[in-house]
Parts: C-alpha cells; sequence; structure tokens
C-alpha cells in the first residue's frame, strides 16, 4: 500500500506551517499520493479547504489536528524555578508542554477533536493565558473514535531522548488505557545528529520501544511547507512565533517538506537498520503507516455536514414546530393591515407570491429568525437597517427588517430570492458600530452558546508584517526594519520585489536593497501564511444545537464572544446559517446626533419618520449640489462629489442613481455620459425598443441597475424575472455567456423583435458585464445619505459632534473640524473645566450652538483620567485640579500645552503652568500617602508672574495641537505659511472658480487623502486631495503616470504639499491635473535659511536625490491620522 | 585665552603617555582625558613662549603630529567650558580659539546641551519651556532656572549661562576618574553563554588597563546595549577596591544575572569601572590558598604582557578555535 503523510501542518497554522493547503494538495497529487492528512498545530479551521483542495486533486482528506497536552508523569527534569522577569526584551514565550497528533476516523472523533480544542480553549481563558493545552482527563473523555500519535515532542518519547527507557514505558501507561489499540508511536526522521527529535538515533529508539512495549509504530515526516526549499521560511516563522532572531545552528534543515513515497522508503531503511530490524522493519513500518492512514474515513459531506444547511429550532423564533410557515404569513399580514397596504391588490398578490417562494424553498424559519434578531436589536434602542439586495423583499419590509418600501421605490424581489436559486439568501443588517457588541450578545442570549457563534478572520501576512518578520528574524535592528515597512502601501506580501521595481516612491529604498540579502526572498515566501486569528467583524453564526459538534469555538480576545475556527466562506460551505450584522459608523454618529440634540435643545428629533425627515429637503440637496458633502454618508470622496456636482441631485431618486452610478463599472463602461446628457435634457431619453420604456424610464434610458438588466431580460425573452435573475449572474460568468447569448437571441426571435433590436438590447446587456448596482442595495444607502445630508444642512453642530465621535468617514478628524469652522460653528477647545470624554454640544450665551472638543481625542489620555477629570469639575485652580483629578505628568503636559489649563491659570502663560506642573508632581511624589491633601501647594505655587519664561507663538501653540490632538484646533494650520505663499503666488480653492480651464496654477494645503484606483487606462494615476483652508473647501488633483517619477515621492511620503499644475473643469467640479510637487516645510526651511535665494535653489530641485535619506512624514502624529491612504474606488 | 582642549582623533590609550610627554613640555598645567584628548592651561605657557594663542596652538599641533603622529583638533578660550565648546565646531587639523571679549556672545549661541551639567533630560525639559540656546537660558531670572532645575545645579548653570563662569580647574595629574571597555557583537546575542565570555573577556581587559594605570576599580558599571538603541545599566560599588580579574569578573557576572535577560537582542557590553589611586586602598588577606595562587598568576599574566604584548596569557575561555588550516 502506498505511504500516506500523516503529520502535516499547513498555512493555517498560525506563525508555523509554511505552505496553504492547495498548495500541498497538489504537490502531494504531483508526487503520486492518494491520501493526505492535515493536523494543524492547535486548529482545525484548515479542514474545509483542506477538503476541498483534496477533492480538486482527486486525493482522500484525512483529518486531525496537532494538540499541547498536559504533563502526565511526575516531571523527569528538575521542578521549575520560577524565572525573574526580565528588565528588556521580554521573557522566552512558553512553548514547554509536551505534543501529540489526533486524527479523526469517523464522525464521533471529530466531534470529539472540536471539543477537545474548544474546552481547551476555555481553559485558557479561564487561566488567563499563557499555552493552549488540552488536559489528559480531558483526552480521556473525548477519546472515541480518535487516533493519537506520539511523536518526538510527546511525554514517552522525550523521556528516551533523555536516555529513560524506563520512564518512557511507564508514561505509556494512562495513553494504552484512554485509546487501547489506536494508539501509535511516531518515528520522524530528519537527519539531524544528536539523540533530539528528529535524529536517527531517537527515531530508531522509538521504533525500538514500540517492538519492546508491544505497540505499533508509524513513520511521518512532520511536514511543515511543501517543497525542500523552504527551510527558511519556517525559520523565519519560528522566529516570529517565539519572538527571537534565527539563531545559526537553531535552523530548521529543510528537511520537513512533503517527501514522495520513494524517500520516505528510503528513511524507513535507515530507520530499521539503525534499530537493528534490517529484515522487514522498514516494510512494517510503511505497511502500518498506510493502514493507519486506511481506518481513517472521514466523508466531508456526509459527516462534516458540508452542503446542508440547519437552522434554529423553531421554538426559538416563536413558532411551535412544522408551523413556521403559517407564522409567517400571520405576521406579514398583520403589517400589511396595520400599514394600510392591503388595499392595493398589487401588494396582496406581491405577498402573497414571496410567500409562496419562502414555503417552497423552505426558509420561513430563516426569515422568522432575522426578524427576531432586528426585534430584539431595536427593543435595546439601537438603530438598524437591512442592506443589500434584501431590501427588494416585501416580506423583508413587512417583517421590520427594512426600512425602505419595495413596490412604491421600485424594487423587485427576484433579484433577492427567486425559485432558480437554491442557495442561501444573504439578509444583511446595519446597526450602529458602537453599539454592535451589544447587538451579538443580544443573540447569544435569545438563541444560547451553543447556536451561536461568530466568524473568525485570519490575519495573514501581508508586506508590512512580513518585512518585520523576516526582518527581525535576520536581526536587523528594528528601527530600520520599521522604516522599510512603513515606506511600502498596504500590498500582498508577494508583491514587494514588483513594487521595489516599479513604484517610484520607493526608489531610493530600492537602490539599496541588495544591502538586506535574503529578506525580499523570505517577504515574499511568507505571503498568504496565518499569523493569528481576529474575530471577523461583521458576522454571527446560527444554527441548530448541533453547532458545537460540527465547529470548535474559541473566546475572542477582547470581548469573550465564541467564535468558530473558520471563516467566512468556509462557514457557508460546512452549512452553517450566517448573518451578517455590520456596524456602520454613520448610524452612530447619526444616533448621538440626535441624542445630542435632545440634550442640547430638548428637541426629540426621529430621523426615521418622513414628516420630519424628508428625503428630499431642499437646502440638504442645495448643499449636495454644490458638493459640500463632506460627511454625507457614500459622498464624501472626491469622485463622488465631482459625480455630484455634474449630476445635481434633485430627488430621492437621484440620490439612490448617484451611489449606483459611483462605482469602478460605469466609470469604466462610460455609462455616465449619457445618462447626465439624457438627465439635463441635452438628449431625449431613447428606447430600444418601448416595451423596455418602464423599466428603463426611471434612468432615462441607460441600464444602471441590476433590476433593470432582470427586468430586460424577462420582457425581451418573455420569461419570468426568476429567469431574468439567472440571465443576469450569467452575464457575469465568462463560460456560461455564449449558451446565454444563444438562448437570449433564439427567445427574443420567437417574441417577435426585430434583428436590430435584439442586437442593440444585447449589446447594452453585454457592456453592462458584471457591472450595475442593486437598485435595493443603493437605495438603502440613498436613505442614510439622505438622513446624514438632512442632519449636516439644518443642524450643523449636533452632526459634526457626531462625527467627530464616531469618526465615520474617509478624511481625518481635522478636515471636519476645519469645515465646521468654516461654517460658523464655534468651536470649543478642550478645557478641563468644561469638556467631558465625548464630543459635546455646548448652548452659547447668543443662542448658538458651539462644539466642545473632547477629552479622549488628547494623546494619551485613558478613559478612567478622562472620566476623573470630568467628575471633579469645576476647578478652584491648579492644584485643585492636581490633587483631585490625578492626571499623569505627560497628560498634564498635554493639556497645558494646548490650552487646556488657560481657565485655571489666572495670569500665568501655559509654560508656565508647565513649570508649576512640574513642582505640583514632585510634591506629591513626596507625599507618602496620595489621598492627602498638601495644605503646601499654596505656598509652593509662586505667582506667575516673573518667572521670565518665554510665551509659546502661534506657530508652537498650533503644533502643540496637532501633536496632542491630531488636530489644529485654534486656527487653520496653512495659516502660518500664507505670507510665503503669498510670495509664491499661490491660488486658493475659492479662487479656482475664475481661473480659465488649462491655466496653470499654483495651490498648496494639507494632503487629506491620497489615493491611486483603477482607472479605464489600466494605468496607475495618483488622486489626492488638498485642505487649504480657505472658503473654498478642498482641492482635488490628479497626477498622470508621466509625473510620477519626480512627483510620486513627494505626493506618498509628505504632508504638506505645494502643487503646480492646470485647471481642468468637468460639469461645475474643477480640479488641477498636477505636474510638480514640493513639501511645504522644505520650502519653508529653505526660505528661514538662505532667503528667496535659497527659495528659488529649492524649488529648482526637482528629482529627489538618490544620497538622501527616505525622508516621510509619519501619516499619523501622536494625537491621530493625518491623511487617509488607500486603493480608493474610482472617480 | 587662557586654556585649550587639544582632541586627538584617534585617541588610543597606549599612545597616552607620549601625548602627555609632549604636551607637559609646553605647559606643565596639562590633564589628561582618556580616549578624548587633553586639557591645557596656557596662560603662563604664553608668556614663557612669548607667542600669540594662535602661534602656540600651531606649536602645540605641530609637536603632537610630529611626536606622536596624532592629527588634532584644538579649541580656545577663558575658560574650560569655553575651550570644550569651541573644539565641539572644529574638524580634525583645525583651530578655533574663542577670545574674552567674544566669549560671551559666543556662549549664548551655543545650544543649552553644550552647558556641563545639562545632560539629554534636562535638555528635554528645557526644550518644552522654550528654551533652546544658552542665551535663552541666561535671559531668565536665577529663580525660575533654580524652579526647573533644582537649587544648586540651577545656580551653577545660571552662574555658567549668564556670567560664562566656570571656576574648574585643570588638575594636572590627575587620574582619569573612569575607564570603560567594550564589546560588539556581529548580530544579536541571546546566548547567555556568549555574553559571559564577553564579560570574561572585559573584565580581563580592565584589569590589564587598571596594572597599567596602577589603579584600582572601586565601582562598576555594566551597560548592555541593545538592537533598537536602548541600553539597561547597572551598577555597584565592590567591597572593597581592587583590579583583580577574577572579583571584578564575578561582580560583572551578578551585574549581567540581575537584568534577568531572556529575549532580549544585546548588540553591545560596555564594563566601566570607577577608578582610584591604588596607594591608598588595603587588600584583606585570606587564609585561602586559591585567592593566593590567583593573585600570583595575575602577576605573571601582568608581566608575560609587557614582554610579549597584550593577550600572550588569557584564560581558557576566551580562546577561540584556530582557523581551518592552521596549526
Amino acid at each position: 500500500m502506498p505511504y500516506v503523510h500523516l503529520h502535516v501542518a499547513s498555512g493555517h497554522s498560525a506563525r508555523y506551517g509554511g505552505s496553504l493547503s492547495s498548495d500541498l494538495a497538489q504537490r502531494a497529487a504531483e508526487r503520486g499520493f492518494e491520501a493526505l492528512a492535515l493536523t494543524d498545530r492547535d486548529t482545525l479551521g484548515g479542514a474545509v479547504r483542506h477538503a476541498d483542495a483534496c477533492a480538486r486533486e482527486g486525493l482522500r482528506p484525512l483529518f486531525g489536528a496537532d494538540l499541547a497536552v498536559s504533563a502526565v508523569g511526575a516531571a523527569v527534569s528538575a521542578p521549575v524555578v520560577r524565572a525573574r522577569t526580565p528588565v528588556r526584551g521580554g521573557a522566552f514565550v512558553d512553548e514547554s508542554a509536551p505534543r501529540i497528533v489526533l486524527l479523526a476516523r469517523d464522525r464521533t472523533g471529530w466531534m470529539n477533536l472540536c471539543r477537545i480544542i474548544s474546552a481547551a480553549h476555555s481553559a485558557r481563558a479561564a487561566a488567563g493565558g499563557g499555552q493552549l493545552i488540552a488536559s489528559f482527563d480531558l483526552l480521556q473523555g473525548h477519546a472515541e473514535g480518535l487516533t493519537v500519535l506520539l511523536g518526538p515532542a510527546s511525554e514517552p518519547v522525550r523521556a528516551l531522548a533523555a536516555g529513560r527507557p524506563d520512564v518512557a514505558a511507564r508514561l505509556l501507561a494512562p495513553w494504552r488505557e484512554a485509546f487501547g489499540p489506536h494508539l501509535r508511536l511516531e518515528a520522524v526522521h530528519h537527519r539531524r545528529t544528536g539523540t533530539g527529535p528528529g535524529s536517527l538515533r531517537l527515531a530508531a529508539r522509538t521504533v525500538g520501544l514500540a517492538r519492546e512495549a508491544d505497540l505499533l509504530c508509524v513513520l511521518s515526516n512532520a511536514v511543515r511547507y511543501a517543497d525542500p526549499g523552504q527551510g527558511p521560511i519556517a525559520d523565519v516563522l519560528d522566529a516570529d512565533r517565539l519572538l527571537m532572531p534565527v539563531r545559526p545552528g537553531r535552523t530548521d534543515g529543510g528537511e520537513r517538506w512533503l517527501k514522495p513515497g520513494a524517500d520516505m522508503a528510503v528513511l524507513a531503511e535507515e530507520i530499521a537498520r539503525a534499530a537493528g530490524l534490517e529484515r522487514g522493519g522498514a516494510a512494517h513500518l510503511l505497511a502500518t503507516t498506510a493502514r493507519t492512514a486506511e481506518e481513517c474515513r472521514l466523508d466531508p459531506a456526509a459527516d462534516l455536514g458540508l452542503g446542508r444547511v440547519h437552522f434554529p429550532e423553531e421554538r426559538l423564533v416563536g413558532a411551535a414546530p412544522g408551523t413556521a410557515a403559517r407564522v409567517l404569513r400571520e405576521r406579514c399580514e398583520s403589517a400589511l393591515r396595520e400599514r394600510g397596504y392591503d388595499r392595493t391588490p398589487a401588494m396582496r398578490e406581491r405577498l402573497s407570491s414571496e410567500l409562496q417562494v419562502i414555503s417552497t424553498l423552505g426558509w420561513p424559519t430563516y426569515f422568522l429568525t432575522v426578524a427576531q434578531v432586528v426585534d430584539d436589536t431595536r427593543a435595546l434602542g439601537i438603530r438598524v437597517q437591512a442592506r443589500g439586495s434584501a431590501a427588494g423583499s416585501l416580506v423583508v419590509h413587512l417583517l421590520g427588517i427594512s426600512v425602505a418600501e419595495p413596490v412604491s421605490n421600485g424594487l423587485i424581489m427576484e433579484r433577492f430570492l427567486n425559485l432558480r436559486r437554491k442557495s442561501l439568501p444573504d439578509i444583511d443588517i446595519d446597526v450602529e458600530s458602537a453599539r454592535r457588541i451589544e447587538v451579538y450578545r443580544a443573540v447569544l442570549e435569545r438563541f444560547g452558546p451553543e447556536r451561536v457563534a461568530t466568524v473568525s478572520m485570519p490575519e495573514t501576512y501581508r508586506v508590512r508584517h512580513a518585512i518585520r518578520a523576516a526582518g527581525l528574524a535576520l536581526g536587523i535592528a528594528p528601527d530600520e526594519v520599521g522604516k522599510i515597512a512603513k515606506s511600502f502601501p498596504h500590498l500582498r506580501a508577494r508583491d514587494a520585489r514588483t513594487a521595489l521595481r516599479e513604484l517610484p516612491e520607493l526608489r531610493t529604498l530600492a537602490q539599496h536593497a541588495e544591502r538586506y540579502g535574503r529578506l525580499w526572498e523570505l517577504v515574499e515566501g511568507l505571503d498568504g501564511l496565518h499569523r493569528g486569528v481576529a474575530m471577523h467583524p461583521c458576522g454571527v453564526l446560527l444554527s441548530d444545537d448541533s453547532l458545537l459538534q460540527r465547529t470548535p469555538v474559541l473566546p475572542t480576545a477582547t470581548e469573550h464572544l465564541p467564535m468558530s475556527v473558520f471563516d467566512k466562506d468556509d462557514v457557508e460551505r460546512m452549512g452553517l446559517l450566517k448573518l451578517d450584522i455590520l456596524g456602520v459608523r454613520m448610524q452612530s454618529s447619526m444616533a448621538y446626533a440626535v441624542a445630542e440634540i435632545r440634550r442640547a435643545t430638548g428637541r426629540v428629533l426621529d430621523i426615521d419618520d418622513r414628516a420630519q425627515v424628508p428625503l428630499e429637503d431642499p437646502e440638504a440637496l442645495q448643499m449636495l449640489r454644490e458638493g459640500q458633502s463632506l460627511s454625507v454618508f457614500q459622498l464624501e470622496s472626491p469622485g463622488a462629489r465631482e459625480l455630484a456636482g455634474r449630476l445635481r441631485p434633485e430627488t430621492f431618486q437621484d440620490l439612490v442613481t448617484e451611489i449606483s452610478l459611483f462605482r469602478p463599472g460605469p466609470v469604466q463602461a462610460d455609462m455616465i455620459r449619457p445618462f447626465l446628457e439624457a438627465r439635463h435634457g441635452k438628449l431625449r431619453p431613447r428606447y430600444p425598443h418601448p416595451d423596455l420604456e418602464p423599466a428603463l424610464k426611471v434612468t432615462y434610458g441607460v441600464v444602471v441597475f441590476n433590476e433593470q438588466v432582470i427586468e430586460v431580460f424577462a420582457v425581451m425573452t418573455r420569461t419570468d424575472l426568476a429567469m431574468g435573475e439567472e440571465a443576469r449572474r450569467a452575464l457575469s460568468d465568462p463560460a456560461r455567456l455564449p449558451a446565454l447569448e444563444a438562448w437570449y437571441r433564439e427567445r427574443s426571435r420567437q417574441a417577435g423583435y426585430t434583428p436590430a433590436v435584439i442586437d442593440e438590447v444585447w449589446q447594452l446587456l453585454e457592456n453592462m458585464g458584471s457591472y450595475g448596482f442593486a437598485r435595493s442595495h443603493a437605495t438603502a444607502f440613498a436613505l442614510a445619505t439622505a438622513q446624514s445630508a438632512y442632519l449636516k444642512a439644518h443642524f450643523p453642530a449636533p452632526f459634526y459632534a457626531g462625527v467627530l465621535e464616531h469618526d465615520p468617514g474617509m478624511y481625518p478628524k481635522r478636515l471636519v473640524l476645519g469645515e465646521a469652522r468654516r461654517r460658523g460653528v464655534p468651536i470649543l477647545p478642550v478645557d478641563v473645566q468644561h469638556s467631558t470624554p465625548h464630543y459635546r454640544v455646548e448652548a452659547l450665551a447668543d443662542g448658538q450652538l458651539g462644539l466642545r472638543i473632547a477629552l479622549a481625542d488628547v494623546h494619551g489620555i485613558t478613559a478612567d483620567e478622562a472620566e476623573r477629570i470630568a467628575a471633579g469639575q469645576p476647578y478652584a485652580d491648579l492644584g485643585d485640579f492636581h490633587t483631585r483629578a490625578r492626571p499623569s505628568l505627560p497628560l498634564a503636559h498635554g493639556l497645558a500645552r494646548i490650552g487646556a489649563l488657560d481657565s485655571l491659570a489666572h495670569g500665568a502663560h501655559r509654560r508656565e503652568l508647565l513649570l508649576q506642573l512640574d513642582e505640583l508632581h514632585r510634591t506629591r511624589r513626596q507625599v507618602a500617602m496620595p489621598a492627602q491633601l498638601t495644605l503646601a501647594t499654596d505656598a509652593e505655587v509662586v505667582t506667575a508672574a516673573g518667572t521670565g519664561l518665554p510665551a509659546m507663538s502661534e506657530q508652537e501653540q498650533l503644533d502643540a495641537e496637532l501633536e496632542v490632538l491630531g488636530m489644529d484646533t485654534s486656527r487653520h494650520l496653512m495659516a502660518s505659511h500664507h505670507e510665503l505663499l503669498t510670495e509664491l503666488g499661490v491660488t486658493w480653492a475659492h479662487q479656482l472658480r475664475e481661473v480659465p480651464t488649462g491655466q496653470t496654477v499654483l495651490v498648496a494645503g494639507a494632503k487629506v487623502a491620497i489615493q491611486t484606483p483603477p482607472t479605464r487606462s489600466k494605468r496607475r494615476t495618483i488622486f489626492t486631495s488638498l485642505d487649504d483652508g480657505s472658503p473654498g473647501g478642498v482641492v482635488d488633483l490628479v497626477f498622470f503616470d508621466d509625473t510620477h517619477e519626480h512627483a510620486a515621492h513627494v505626493l506618498f511620503h509628505r504632508w504638506l504639499l505645494v502643487v503646480r499644475g492646470q485647471v481642468q473643469r468637468r460639469g461645475t467640479s474643477i480640479s488641477v491635473v498636477g505636474e510638480q510637487a514640493w513639501s511645504l516645510v522644505d520650502l519653508v526651511q529653505a526660505h528661514q535659511r538662505g532667503g528667496p535665494a535659497a527659495l528659488r535653489a529649492a524649488l529648482s530641485d526637482t528629482a529627489p536625490s538618490p544620497a538622501a535619506p527616505a525622508v516621510s512624514d509619519g501619516d499619523r502624529t501622536p494625537g491621530g491620522r493625518l491623511w487617509h491612504a488607500s486603493a480608493g474606488s474610482a472617480g | 585665552m587662557t586654556v585649550i582642549y587639544v582632541r586627538c582623533h584617534p585617541a588610543p590609550i597606549e599612545m597616552e603617555p607620549r601625548l602627555l610627554a609632549v604636551l607637559t613640555e609646553i605647559t606643565p598645567t596639562v590633564q589628561l582625558l582618556p580616549r578624548d584628548g587633553a586639557l591645557l592651561s596656557v596662560g603662563g605657557a604664553l608668556r614663557y613662549w612669548k607667542r600669540t594663542p594662535e602661534q602656540l596652538t600651531d606649536l602645540v599641533q605641530t609637536r603632537v603630529l610630529a611626536q606622536a603622529g596624532l592629527t588634532t583638533a584644538v579649541g580656545g578660550g577663558p575658560t574650560r567650558m569655553i575651550a570644550t565648546m569651541a573644539v565641539n565646531t572644529c574638524a580634525p587639523g583645525q583651530a578655533r580659539l574663542i577670545a574674552a571679549d567674544e566669549a560671551l556672545g559666543f556662549l549664548h549661541r551655543q545650544a543649552v546641551r553644550a552647558l556641563p551639567g545639562v545632560g539629554p533630560v534636562l535638555e528635554r525639559t528645557l526644550g518644552q519651556y522654550g528654551i533652546a540656546t544658552v542665551g535663552d537660558l541666561a535671559a531668565l531670572p536665577m529663580g525660575t532656572v533654580q524652579r526647573i532645575a533644582g537649587a544648586t545645579l540651577g545656580r551653577q548653570l545660571h552662574e555658567r549661562a549668564a556670567r560664562g563662569f566656570d571656576p574648574r580647574p585643570i588638575a594636572p595629574a590627575a587620574l582619569a576618574a573612569s575607564t570603560s571597555a567594550t564589546r560588539r557583537f556581529p548580530r544579536d546575542e541571546l546566548d547567555p553563554v556568549q555574553r559571559r565570555r564577553a564579560l570574561l573577556a572585559l573584565a580581563c581587559e580592565l584589569g590589564t588597563v587598571l596594572r597599567t594605570r596602577r589603579a584600582v576599580a572601586i565601582r562598576l558599571t555594566l551597560s548592555v546595549q541593545y538592537a533598537d538603541a536602548s541600553h539597561s545599566t547597572r551598577s555597584r560599588t565592590l567591597g572593597e577596591p581592587t583590579a583583580h580579574p577574577p572579583v571584578l569578573r564575578d561582580l560583572a557576572y551578578q551585574l549581567h544575572d540581575g537584568l534577568g535577560l531572556q529575549r532580549a537582542r544585546v548588540r553591545a557590553l560596555t564594563v566601566a569601572a570607577d577608578l582610584a589611586d591604588d596607594r591608598c586602598t588595603a587588600h584583606q588577606l585570606t587564609l585561602d590558598p586559591g585567592d593566593e595562587q590567583r593573585r600570583r598568576i595575575e602577576a605573571v599574566i601582568g608581566r608575560t604582557e609587557i614582554r610579549y604584548g597584550p593577550g600572550a596569557l588569557a584564560p581558557a575561555a576566551l580562546a577561540t578555535t584556530p582557523p581551518a588550516g592552521a596549526r
């Protein structure tokens, strides 16, 4: 029988495995194996991918895990002495526990394996950390269906390595008792010298021990990677796991790859010879291995439950067993009557057809489950709304899950669910991001932890983490490693060398890339491997009570929610029902704004009430038309603003369309221009055939929505909408496209359309391809857009408070604050007498509402300190503040420097306050009991007059604000550079309106965003926006790739920029096509050093000199993020 | 101008006697600063040699280059502090002499860190208060400076800054206050065995230096430098001042173990010893024959090194494997 590898770790083993399971399966198939086991370290998370990969390659999959167990026997070595805490560098990572391999033979084995891992995780959480250890009692209790392999890392074989075969034999006894005939010893031969794990001597001794103790012994290779040259990757992973650099002499050796059967046979020969069993020993070893593999018969579909969905029991959603469909119908019908829809026959028909489809497909319980979750969420007072195509279903609306009424909004059900789609429809719900965990807990409480788990998300090595791991493993200095890692954008690790070659902003680094030797190939080798696991921030799993038998769960690190080890794709394959609960910060911001309105003015505003917050408020729409859409949901990016400027939305439907048009597809397919021309009346809307007018009327003849594609198909081929949805899906699949075209042409010819019409419509549909957006999804989004725009237009101060509190947008907070200031909202700085940990709206003397900056944004403040400061208000003087609020010294310094203590100063300026704080701190430290009020404070604090310390200049105050808060609160930071910029002849944002198209201008400002989205021409284009503090808002810039050579480095790495370019216009929106960029700070410094001559020299110095170090402004101050950088979507 | 500071690039220890000899010919008040150069008080020498300060500086630089083979940078000023600041502005081979009338202006232009008594922490604190140069510090009233830096230090700093008052004398033939030895590792060193070996080598090196200088160590300071450029320092006073390498070694081991390092990436180890003259120390005899023998061996090592050069006799643990092919 052929050999089977029984001990294999894939990339799913965090910081241990060197190859992904797809690669392992592929190599195994190439090398002629018939079956392959997957025994990841401490997890079962790779099981589904392994099953799929094996099915693709035609291998039989085996499943298991490599776990640490508690020590059974008395310690062979000296008792553990508790080592002292090291002064620097941290303690060794403890990996001393013995390890074993468990293989699942059948479904019971799998279930026991899941239970063992879940219990081990709970035990670790209860103990507060440390190694993941399964206690021996746990294994004993769950031994059924499992085969155990005791390899070089297990206790008995460790005793063998220490030269104590007697102890080894004794330690085998409890294992024999627990596992009986399913106990195996594992011999591993990695050609190492000595007697340690992987050496020939130990393998031979293991075989000898098995023979003496009458046990079976298998041969394995303890595989960590697929190919022979990947040993260094394993070393880097070990270095990252153990947090130490790679030490010469303790490296991996390169032998732990997926060796073909012939090589394993050679190893078996060597072991047998060393053990004195030349005749037949090797054959015996190989045969035992093959037989052990034979016994493990786990069928992924039948035993793991792949491919079937398991709903929660009906009684949990308020229906007696078997009555779910009836309960659903009753609930929907009563909702229909309540809202007064039952007078419309169209509604009643729609409802009954939807209910019929739902019943036929067997999903009433699903809908009732989601409705229950939404009801529980609403009961907690949390804002909740459905997103996605579910908003198109009337049942979803009547159950209260979605807010927009589908029929009047022209939404169809078939995009969401129809008889031809057998897979489960996705109902995704948006909740307030700040209260998302509360929603999860509510679901847990309702359905119980045996039915609910969250979904995991693997953290993989991307380029920055890979550089850090490989750099520290190679022993490069940590500062240097950090600098290199930060200069890369967020790419995949395997693109590291390509990026070095191609990206101009990495040019300086590329020039001395040779210095780092093997770093780059190691970085690329780490691509896609797992570093750890985190909770996926969007979903919960619901199941019947068999959940814990099919997946292990572990408690998440921070919130202690149970989390399944499978990620979101694997979970679907396993038939676990996933409910996406997404936290949307804008919902939190709007809820916060409403709460602030109530607190400050007493007015109760319900933003879901159309009477109070209309969807087509004229002021809000005017604001959007002018491009003032910062912080408005979905419309704040430069491309979206430009589109709004051209589209000039006037109705709610316009918002829906805009959200759908602003996607990469429509931009690349040039759907926007014909739509705009028709919209603004420059062209009459043209329909290929009058039959299509009802479907395309709302978008002036242009196909924009998925629903319209469905309707067009249905009309042209005289079929139902369900078939139309199928056709739409086939449209984006190149494999199915020819068959689709043939069918379409045949049916439409039969329906009697002329060939010209058939061709034209096909062209339209083909161009759509995979583009197009679901109207239901866009409608759900547009609701939030309209609501946020209303709040911004009518309640600016509370709106900005909500936005600053929850930071929903892409831009840094300082830009939001700048806009608030420009719109006339009084900005009240941080003040320990008035500020709270959260942003607040304060009513001022003249009746206006001012925005008070929060204590939470002060760099380094803890939640406790913020609470203490707020609780102790008002303060009499500085000593009183210091005694009662007990701030740490760095925090007190920060507060003094930004002027938060000015109201306690009694005439002293900020530096004098620093001096007083230092003295108070010294006094407090000398006092024995910190709670004792010292009466000496008055005498210590000498009056401010006469310290002679220089006062902080305005520029220094501004720098302090940026450092401590990340925001320029007292005034705009560009104001200090006004003089120099006027001398250069810079054009401000509000002056750009008067500049004719094509003229060259100079613009300047602080970078607030930089993006490199994919564009039609596939060439890299840089979009960036500068905030120059003028009333005109933000200046949008475009840099095409011919300028990247000299401009990219400055654009990506510097913060304050000066740019020369030409003005271009599209509609009413203006942007500048850049040709040259400088760092403003460099120009200012040159001017200060050497006057106008030095300034001119700096301006003419265009190329970044290779000798100069790569100067780079961090994209964060300690206080917060300074600009947004991403790939971005097209505009 | 009465003080000049002569800085040698490089300043190896073995050149010190020759340098001292050359400089003593020019003026008797020479204070050697180990590994850096020397301070000379030249008030009398200017009158003796009947030269201007520039000519005297030329003389010093030429003689040192000719007789000791060392390139020097020279700074001169009315006080020791000014001379130090002046030499910090020079490249090797140059000279900068500050006359008494421009001394105050020069002083006030310097960064506050250059003032003796201001360390990195105080520099940061002063920076927060907006004090960047010595002139800024001089402009403050004395009371404020005392509040910032403490009563004594504050007064000293204020006097130095405002008036350039630096009464520290040049003490000739004063023994250097401390000496140190460093070992750098080519890669991050996590193995405690290798680190202890390095400490042994440092103890032996310190022993040699102490023997040469006829000094004893009173206090040892161990400084460990890590890969991220941070460092830890531990120090302890010896029970009895000694120059005996095994005692130094044991104390160094103790200091090292006290740090309890496990995963720290050590890049360099430095051991510094505070010195005293060995004529004023005593050694407690013991009845242990081993101790007696070790001291005798140490004396032998000293004489061997004089004859055959440093490193002729060393502990076996420091012996490295010979390169391949060597016999």
